[in-house]
Formats: structure tokens, C-alpha cells, sequence
């Protein structure tokens, strides 16, 4: 049984210039203990799935259809008040440069047993140092560092926090969303290190968000690629990484700079991002598309299953 | 390419220091050493990777080039002169040579200029041509970044354009004046990994066809392999090791080199 | 620039103040410009020399006059209407002038640093400590009877400090963005970056300072009038009120005495309001980056 099944998620957001459909129908499971991948660029709704599944969502933002089952319980159909069990001690999240998050008036261990409290009133403040160490320890932060203040802290170091913070309640699903983008390849080396261990030795389960695909490829054994609000393409890394099947993820994977192999060709335009107010009702990627065919433009792809574990969104492969 | 009898931009020598001030939270003020008797030559025609991480010194020492900071100690050669403590009329003629790309497309762009605000200023600023011989020299920049039809973009604003557009109005920019050397401060980390390649290759095209030389200011190997002819690898300040990209990366002499290459996410497939 | 401009007016549309503030302007920027047909209707209704020959005295509202007449026949309205003219002179002129002074001296002062902008601002703060009513008083009474433009004047060099001081903190955080320092390695001179870089970014700011100064700008020469240092040979609203109370008909004619009174608050409160309106145009939270690669 799925730790976390969505189907056919929609989300938008009321703007001045109409509704904006930032995620269209997105349907996905992910096991405890495993982890998947969303990479897309900028605006193409990555962000948006993650804070609807913390309910996060902000205020001019609707849900417009869609289930998200976690522990069998739909989300969307809770109270505020539910959600707010859930969110950190199922749930919890790590932003994108979310090192600013932390309050530079008190030590940073303090912060952390401050949120492990705030969440179980009933063991001590003593019992609750003792956790934050040994989250210290998982994370990688010498001990000795327990007691300073954010401002002693390099990059890294307050995002190894920010990490030992999501950990802290014992969630069972951790979404993070750019957690390495701001940092320097070194650092990010060490960051992923550290989810990678956790979620080997806790079996915590992670939803990892990058427009970086390396750096999901690094960490994920599933992987969604996202374009204008739609999954264009998901399935196990293997199988996307060694026959990608959307012209947009072979796109992604030929553009990608590495230290050993050359990059091959790009093959997709510079082009707009599809207009999310009054998409097409073709593919929405056809514009950018080397390989679109006449039809594309007129009738919405369906999704081609390619093997058990891969399927892409696209009408040219069969 | 690369033409070794002709170094355009010359370090000796070069030492910088910060000072933070003291605040109420911070404590004692600190002096942060940024470069430590840095030398190093970049020779003309070619593009000249500099690596390292943030609080490296990789970005002063792009500064110091443009002369946005002054150092502290050591000579700073542009094309055989001493441009170390140059003012007024003299600077003014180096501007006119030495540009830069900021790592921000978000900032970088003056929000109240028009595209041909923003791309004509350098020309106008010189005294380069009259109304229409500009309007043609921000034509040819502007089609040379790839933002065709040029007309189209003249009267467009920063806040209507996406990061990818604005950086590529910010390379028009620093380009419209045929400038001899560029500095390129980290141009694609605040970009999609799939606009960087983008991006790279207009720098490239550029290269080519107007023979400028490049200082590419960036965290990530695997681009300076891609763009760069030689890297220099800096650490805390001083430099670890300069050579071509390529060398250094089959090759790392340095132990800070070779971590580098290990955290590279690797693409195993 | 005009669709950003449109936006900013949808932003604008939203706020119930700055609807009810833009209408109230639009009904006195219609007055002021109504000021000139009365006269050429016929002679008796100029504010200053028409005089009724059959009323000459100070008489309720009727057909021929449809807010009375002041104390010497002349018709109230009419004085109204030009009033109107007159605070929108008065106070756009001064605070154009201030808005002006404050701006130039901000930016100099936040691009310069160091002596110079301490220069700068001390002489602000000195001047911002001087009581402005006060001060002219004094002066009024030592040169006499001060012309109206002399008082736009005097109001303008008082009140520079106060914007000099928000456009002076804009510019040290616009001194270090990106974008200014792509102006320096450009090679701009540090006048052309104040004045063609940095101004259009402190402009929006200096224009809601300005509907705030309009507002002080009207009531000190509303004061001064009413005090009797007005400028006699211009029909302000507050020339009218010193009429009614120097004539002894504070009490005896609300026709004569409310309007103008009114009028002043009105006005003032309506600038108010359209600064208020624009406040929530020009916060930045309200600038999105829409990306569309």
C-alpha cells in the first residue's frame, strides 16, 4: 500500500489577469521509503505540488480537482486544524535557501528542540536536547556547534539544520523543494549525502524538487518530468534516464553539463512558457517541439505506456 | 584562439581585504582576506574559466578587473598599462574595453529602462553614433543573443521578460560596444539548468565572431569544461592550480581540485 | 511604460479610498476650471470686483446666488470656485517645488555618503525643526504683505526635508543593486547615474510624497490667509474665512462661512486619499515577475 497516492491533482491561482492552471492532472504513488523526483523549470507548477501537499497553499491559490491520499486519508478534505497535526510530524518540508528561516536571535539547538516540543508536549525539554543531538549527528554538524548562533553558521551548515528541524518529529515524508540550490557543488554533495542517508537508515520517504535533473538523479528512483503544470513523463530513473520518450526530457537530458561525457545536441527551441490561463487544447509543448507533428497542435496527448514502469505524455511515441 | 604573446589582462600580486563592521549580533569586526597574492594572465582571444566556491574570491577578482573595487596591494596590467589606480578620462576609455555580465538577471537590469534604454546606454554614455546608427548597433546586439525579431524587444520592459531573456539583454548590453574583454560573474546560477546551455552558447558564438576574450566567473566545473579553454581552480583566496580545462580535469594536481570534481553529481548513465 | 501604468491603475481601482479620493478631486479640478465662466456670464459675479448693484450686503442663498452673498455683494460661489483654482495652484506649485528640492537633495546626499551627505542632511534637520507657519508669520510681518507666489515659495523651502530624508534612504539601497553598478563598469559619470538612473526609481516615491505635501502646502496658505497674510489680491478659501470672522459674520452666516471651510478639508482629504491609494500601487509586493521563457 502506497505511503502517499495522488490523482488527478489540479491547482490554480486567481490572478488579476484570470485563473492561472498551474498544475493540471497530476496522478502519482509513492512507496515508504522510496523517493521520486519532479524536475521542470521555472513556473512549471514543481513548487505548487509540494505546498498542496503540506497545505500550504497560498490564499489566491484553489484546488480545482483531485485526491491526495496520504496514510489513506485525503488531504484536501481536512480541516485546518487536521492538517496541522500532520504537517511536520508526517509531513515536513525543506524550502529552497530555507536557511534564512532560521531566527538569528536564538541558538540554532534551542530552534530545533523548540519544534520537536511544540509538536510533543509531553517529554521533557531534556529529552528533547538529547534528540537534537542525535539528529546533529545524522545530519553531519559537529557537536561541539550545538549552542551557536545561525550567524556562526556557513550555507551548508544552516541547511544541515534546516534539515535536522524536518527530521525532528520522525515524519515519514519529507518534501524538498530546491534544497541545494543555493549551495556550492561541495556543499550540495554533502547535503544529498545526508538525505541519502537518512532516507536509507530512517526509510523516510522524500519528494525531491530541482530544475537541476542531475541532482534528482543523484537521489530519486522515481522521476516525474514536468512541463507547463502536466507530468510529460514518469517513470522508474533507469528507464527515463536511458530511453527518455518526451521531446522535452530528452531536451533536459541533452542540455545537461557533466564532467565526463560531452554534451551530445540540444535539440529544443527557446521558447515561451505556454499561456496557463487559456492553455491549447493541443500539447502544450508543441511550440518548443523539434519533432511535433501537425496533430500535436490540435488534440491534447494521451499518455503511451512504454513498459510497467515508464509512460510518457506525447502522440509520436508508440 | 588564444594568442600567448598577448596577455590583455594581467594580475601581480593582487591582495584584498574586507572589513565587516561590527554590529550588535555579529560581534567583533572581522577582516576577511579575499585574495592573497593572486597573479595570473589571461591572454587575448581566449575564455578564461576561474572556479572556486562563494567566499573564494572569485567574484573580487572579477571586480578588481572592471575596477568596481579597488586592491589593496599588487598591479592590475590591461594590455601592457598599468590600470591599477586609474581615474577620470583614462578610466572612462577603459570602461569603454572592459565590460561585465552580473550574475543577476533579476537586478541587472535598470526596471525603469526599455530594452533599448538598457542596450544603447553604453553607447550613449561614449557618444557612439547618432539615433539611427544606434538603433542599428543595438539591432545587431540584440540579434546577436538571439532575441529576434530585434525590433520587437526595443520598447519591452525588464518585468515582462523572463530570466533567460533578461540575462541574454544583459550580454547585449555589455557586447553593443564591441568591448575587447568581458568579465562573465557566474551569468547562469540564478537560471534554469536548461537555459544555462543556452546562455553558454551565445557566449561562445560571441567569442568567435568578435574575438573578445572571456573571464567566466563560475561554481561549476562541468561548465567551465564546457566553455573555457584554460580554468584556474581558486580556494580561499589564492589559486590552486591553471591550466587547460581539460588537463585539470583529468589531471587534478590539487587536493581542493580533485573534491571538486568527486561532489560533481555524477550522470551515471 | 503605459501597461505598467495600467496595471498599477487596476491595483488602483481596487481601493475603495482611492476611488472616493480620485472623485473628490475630479469635482474640484471641475470647480477650478468652472471658476472662469461665471465672470463672463456676467461681470457681478467676479469674486473680487463683482459686486451685485442691487445686494450689498451679506445675503442668503438665492436664485442669483446660489450660496449668498458676502458681505459687500459679491457672490459667494464664485469666490468658492475660484478658491478652488487657487489651492490647486498653491498647492500643486508648492509641493512640486518642495518634491523637487527634496528629491535633487536626497539623491545627492544618498549617492555621495560621507561629508557630503552629512552636509546635506543636517541642513535638513535644521530646517525640518523650524516651525514653517511660524517662520513665515515672522517674515510677513517684516516685509509686509507677501505676494501669493512668494508664499508658494517660502512654503516649497520648508518643507524639502522631509522627502530629501525617504528619497535619500531609497537611493543608499538603490546605490548598491546591481543594475547602478552596471552603470559605473559602463562608464557613466556620477551625474548621469543620479539623474538618468537613479531618479526613475525614486520618482514613484517622490510623487506620493508630493500628494502629501499638496495637502500641507494648502492648509498653511489657508492659515496664512485666514490669519490675514494671505495675499489680499487673490480669493483663497481661507482669504474667505478671514472675510466672514473679520466682518463679524462668523455666526450670522453659515452660507458663507461652511463652504469654504468645507472646501479645504475636502480637498485635503482627498489628496490624502489618493496617496494613501497609490502607497498600495507603488509596494513592491505588489511587482510580480512573471516568467514566461
Amino acid at each position: 500500500m502506497a505511503l502517499l497516492t495522488v490523482k488527478n491533482l489540479s491547482v490554480g491561482y486567481h490572478t488579476r489577469k484570470g485563473f492561472l492552471k498551474s498544475v493540471q492532472g497530476i496522478s502519482f504513488a509513492l512507496d515508504q521509503g522510496k523517493s521520486l523526483g519532479f524536475v521542470g523549470e521555472s513556473g512549471c507548477g514543481k513548487t505548487t505540488i509540494g505546498m498542496a501537499l503540506m497545505g500550504l497553499l497560498p490564499d489566491n491559490a484553489s484546488v480545482t480537482n483531485g485526491e491526495i491520499l496520504f496514510e489513506d486519508q485525503d488531504l484536501l478534505k481536512m480541516s485546518k486544524k487536521e492538517i496541522q497535526q500532520i504537517r511536520w510530524k508526517k509531513i515536513a518540508m525543506i524550502f529552497q535557501a530555507a536557511m534564512n528561516a532560521l531566527n538569528p536571535v536564538h541558538r540554532v539547538s534551542d530552534q530545533i528542540a523548540e519544534a520537536i516540543l511544540a509538536h510533543d508536549a509531553d517529554i521533557s525539554k531534556k529529552t528533547a536536547m538529547k534528540q537534537v543531538e542525535s539528529l546533529f549527528q545524522l545530519v553531519g554538524i559537529p557537536p561541539d556547534r550545538m549552542n551557536d548562533y545561525p550567524h556562526h553558521y556557513s550555507g551548508g551548515m544552516k541547511q544541515r539544520a534546516i534539515i535536522a528541524m524536518a527530521l525532528a518529529c520522525h515524519p515519514s515524508l519529507i518534501i524538498a523543494d530546491e534544497p541545494t540550490t543555493a549551495l556550492d557543488v561541495i556543499v550540495q554533495d554533502q547535503i544529498l549525502s545526508a538525505i541519502k542517508d537518512f532516507r536509507n537508515k530512517l526509510k523516510i520517504s522524500v519528494i525531491f524538487i530541482s530544475h537541476d535533473i542531475a541532482v534528482v538523479a543523484d537521489v530519486c528512483d522515481t522521476i516525474g518530468i514536468m512541463f507547463a503544470g502536466q507530468l510529460v513523463e514518469y517513470g522508474r530513473i533507469e528507464d527515463v534516464f536511458y530511453s527518455p520518450m518526451h521531446p522535452y526530457t530528452q531536451s533536459l537530458l541533452s542540455s545537461y553539463l557533466t564532467l565526463n561525457k560531452d554534451v551530445v545536441q540540444l535539440n529544443a527551441y527557446l521558447g515561451k512558457t505556454p499561456d496557463l490561463i487559456n492553455p491549447t487544447t493541443g500539447c502544450l509543448f508543441c511550440e518548443r517541439c523539434t519533432v511535433a507533428e501537425a496533430t500535436c497542435s490540435l488534440r491534447a496527448p494521451e499518455w503511451v505506456k512504454i513498459s510497467p514502469t515508464h509512460k510518457a505524455l506525447c502522440s509520436r511515441c508508440k | 584562439m588564444k594568442d600567448p604573446n598577448n596577455v590583455i589582462i594581467k594580475l601581480e600580486n593582487i591582495s584584498k581585504t574586507f572589513r565587516t563592521r561590527a554590529s550588535l549580533f555579529k560581534g567583533d569586526p572581522k577582516e576577511v582576506i579575499a585574495l592573497k597574492q593572486i597573479s595570473l594572465n589571461i591572454y587575448r582571444g581566449e575564455i578564461f574559466g576561474l572556479v572556486g566556491e562563494s567566499g573564494s574570491g572569485k567574484t573580487t577578482t572579477g571586480r578588481l578587473i572592471v575596477k568596481l573595487e579597488e586592491p589593496d596591494e599588487g598591479k592590475l596590467l590591461f594590455d601592457g598599462n598599468d590600470i591599477t589606480k586609474i581615474k577620470g578620462k583614462a578610466l572612462k576609455i577603459f570602461r569603454r574595453k572592459v565590460q561585465m555580465i552580473f550574475q543577476d538577471p533579476y537586478q541587472s537590469l535598470n526596471p525603469y529602462f526599455s530594452v533599448y534604454d538598457s542596450v544603447s546606454e553604453p553607447l550613449v554614455v561614449h557618444s557612439v553614433g547618432n539615433s539611427k546608427t544606434r538603433k542599428d548597433m543595438v539591432r545587431e546586439s540584440l540579434n546577436s543573443v538571439g532575441l529576434t525579431p530585434p525590433d520587437d524587444f526595443f520598447y519591452r520592459y525588464p518585468h515582462q521578460m523572463s530570466g533567460g531573456q533578461r540575462q541574454r539583454i544583459a550580454i547585449a548590453r555589455a557586447m553593443v560596444l564591441k568591448p575587447e574583454f568581458v568579465v562573465a560573474d557566474e551569468p547562469t546560477s540564478m537560471l534554469d539548468a536548461s537555459i544555462a546551455i543556452h546562455i553558454f552558447n551565445i557566449l561562445s558564438r560571441i567569442q568567435k565572431k568578435l574575438n573578445v576574450t572571456f573571464l567566466f566567473i563560475t561554481h561549476s566545473l562541468a561548465a567551465a569544461r564546457y566553455l573555457c579553454d584554460r580554468i584556474a581552480v581558486i580556494y580561499n583566496g589564492e589559486l590552486a592550480e591553471i591550466g587547460p580545462a581539460e588537463n585539470i580535469i583529468q589531471n587534478p594536481s590539487h587536493p581542493y581540485t580533485r573534491a571538486l570534481i568527486d561532489a560533481h553529481p555524477r550522470f551515471r548513465f | 511604460m503605459v501597461d505598467r501604468f495600467l496595471e498599477g491603475w487596476s491595483v488602483y481601482k481596487e481601493s475603495l479610498i482611492g476611488k472616493i479620493g480620485l472623485t473628490l478631486l475630479v469635482i474640484f479640478a471641475l470647480m477650478a476650471l468652472c471658476s472662469f465662466f461665471p465672470p463672463m456670464i456676467d461681470p457681478m459675479y467676479h469674486p473680487m470686483t463683482g459686486v451685485d448693484p442691487q445686494i450689498s450686503h451679506s445675503a442668503s442663498p438665492s436664485w442669483r446666488h446660489w450660496l449668498g452673498t458676502d458681505f459687500i455683494g459679491r457672490d459667494i460661489l464664485c469666490q468658492l470656485l475660484a478658491g478652488a483654482r487657487i489651492a490647486f495652484m498653491v498647492g500643486i506649485s508648492a509641493a512640486f517645488m518642495s518634491i523637487l528640492l527634496g528629491t535633487t537633495v536626497g539623491m545627492i546626499a544618498g549617492y555621495s555618503g560621507k561629508i557630503v551627505d552629512t552636509l546635506l542632511m543636517r541642513l535638513a534637520d535644521m530646517i525640518m525643526v523650524m516651525p514653517t507657519l511660524l517662520v513665515v508669520l515672522i517674515l510677513s510681518s517684516l516685509f509686509g504683505q507677501l505676494n501669493i507666489w512668494t508664499i508658494v515659495l517660502l512654503i516649497a523651502l520648508f518643507r524639502w526635508p522631509g522627502v530629501s530624508r525617504v528619497i535619500r534612504a531609497q537611493t543608499l539601497s538603490l546605490k548598491e543593486r546591481p543594475f547602478i553598478e552596471a552603470a559605473k563598469v559602463t562608464g557613466a559619470s556620477h551625474f548621469r547615474i543620479i539623474f538618468r538612473h537613479i531618479m526613475p526609481n525614486v520618482l514613484p516615491l517622490s510623487l506620493l510624497y508630493m500628494t502629501f505635501r499638496v495637502t500641507s502646502a494648502i492648509i498653511i496658505e489657508a492659515a496664512l490667509a485666514f490669519l490675514g497674510f494671505g495675499d489680499p489680491s487673490t480669493v483663497s478659501w481661507g482669504m474667505m474665512l478671514q472675510w466672514v470672522w473679520k466682518t463679524g459674520h462668523m455666526f450670522q452666516a453659515p452660507y458663507w462661512l461652511l463652504p469654504p471651510g468645507i472646501c479645504i478639508s475636502l480637498l485635503t482629504l482627498s489628496f490624502y486619499m489618493l496617496g494613501r491609494a497609490m502607497e498600495e500601487v507603488l509596494d513592491p509586493r505588489l511587482r510580480k515577475e512573471v516568467a514566461q521563457e
